[in-house]
């Protein structure tokens, strides 16, 4: 279980890791991507735009790692919870964009559809099972604790 | 319960903490914007709204087929280079011109005129001139063709050779030394409308 446990922490850790790097390079690409689902007022796109890939790219890295590994899963789910509400009412809602999720708006042509739905319930999935099993098996963290007690 | 509480504080402070991180490397980095995004404001030509959008935002239009690109550059412009797909309007024959592409130009499309970038003004004199023929869905790409370019967005080269022999005096396109009224026949030039703002 615990080799599951610690593959899904990896999957979920490079996922964000990888997700948060377009959108590093181009946050001005990103921000377009999140007025364009019209969920939050636009003035707050940019901030949301130069917080958001950090988050995703520590936490992502932090549960590489193995450091923080349920705070991280806890972030990460949180995270895949509201893209998939967001994705939703996107589709729900028929506006032709694209999800700006692995790639910028830009350069992916794809609109929101039922694919990334499944797609990101999935992963949510994943990252759940990742805060609800990990045991903090593989961390860095517990190698080098005094108490030997993983977090 | 208080695990789960000291998770969801952990969890806080490496939101806060990595939050923090991308806001403050924004000052330093070579993509930097601003913290806060301020919408660009709408033109209001003849009680009509225009929303003023930006080449990453005019993009998303583009595969939209109830979207007409409008290039109100020069005709000689429009030969080299222009938006893939776009029709050419330019404003110093816009009158000859309109004729000629009004059958691409249903009322009810939404039309993104462009120029030659934020300083330019020949969209919204073209706007001006469409408002009156029923035209109400408009919208202004303000970094004109040269952002739409350099983003490295598709282009249509030569695009007007099927109009051939339609196209307007080449001579009006091709530069010269009238620079009459805007909505007069056949006047202007590439320099010209470019630069009489």
């Amino acid at each position: 279980m615990k080799y599951l446990t610690f593959a899904a922490r990896l999957f979920i850790g490079g996922l964000f890791v990888y997700a948060s790097i377009h959108k590093i390079t181009d946050p001005a690409q990103f921000a377009v991507s999140i007025r364009n689902y019209m969920i939050l007022p636009p003035e707050w796109s940019h901030l949301v735009a130069l917080a958001l890939p950090w988050v995703e790219i520590g936490a992502g890295a932090f549960l590489i790692l193995g450091i923080q590994t349920k705070p991280s899963a806890l972030l990460t789910t949180g995270m895949l919870a509201v893209f998939l509400v967001a994705i939703a009412r996107a589709y729900a809602t028929g506006l032709d964009i694209d999800c700006g999720c692995f790639s910028s708006a830009a350069a992916s042509h794809g609109r929101v559809d039922i694919y990334h739905l499944v797609r990101d319930s999935l992963i949510l999935l994943v990252s759940l099972f990742v805060l609800l099993a990990d045991r903090g098996d593989f961390c860095i963290s517990g190698l080098f604790s005094l108490r030997g007690r993983p977090v | 319960m208080k695990a789960c509480f000291g998770v969801a504080l952990r969890a806080m402070a490496i939101l806060l903490l990595w939050s923090s991180v991308g806001i403050s490397l924004n000052l330093f980095s070579a993509n930097a914007i601003p913290w806060v995004y301020v919408p660009p404001p709408d033109l209001e030509i003849s009680g009509v709204k225009i929303p003023l959008i930006d080449e990453k935002e005019a993009r998303k239009l583009l595969d939209d087929p109830s979207v007409v690109f409008v290039d109100t550059r020069t005709a000689k412009d429009y030969a080299k280079s222009t938006v893939k797909g776009a029709q050419s309007l330019p404003r110093k024959e816009m009158e000859e011109r309109f004729i000629l592409i009004q059958p691409l130009l249903p009322e009810e499309a939404r039309l993104v005129l462009f120029c030659y970038g934020p300083q330019c003004e020949d969209a919204e004199r073209v706007a001006e001139f469409l408002i009156p023929m029923g035209y109400r869905n408009l919208v202004i790409m303000s970094p004109g063709f040269p952002g739409w370019e350099k983003a490295g967005y598709p282009v249509d080269s030569g695009p007007d050779k099927e109009l051939g022999g339609k196209q307007p005096d080449p001579t009006s396109a091709t530069g010269g030394d009238n620079s009459g009224p805007t909505s007069g026949p056949s006047t202007g030039s590439a320099q010209s409308t470019r630069g009489d703002k």
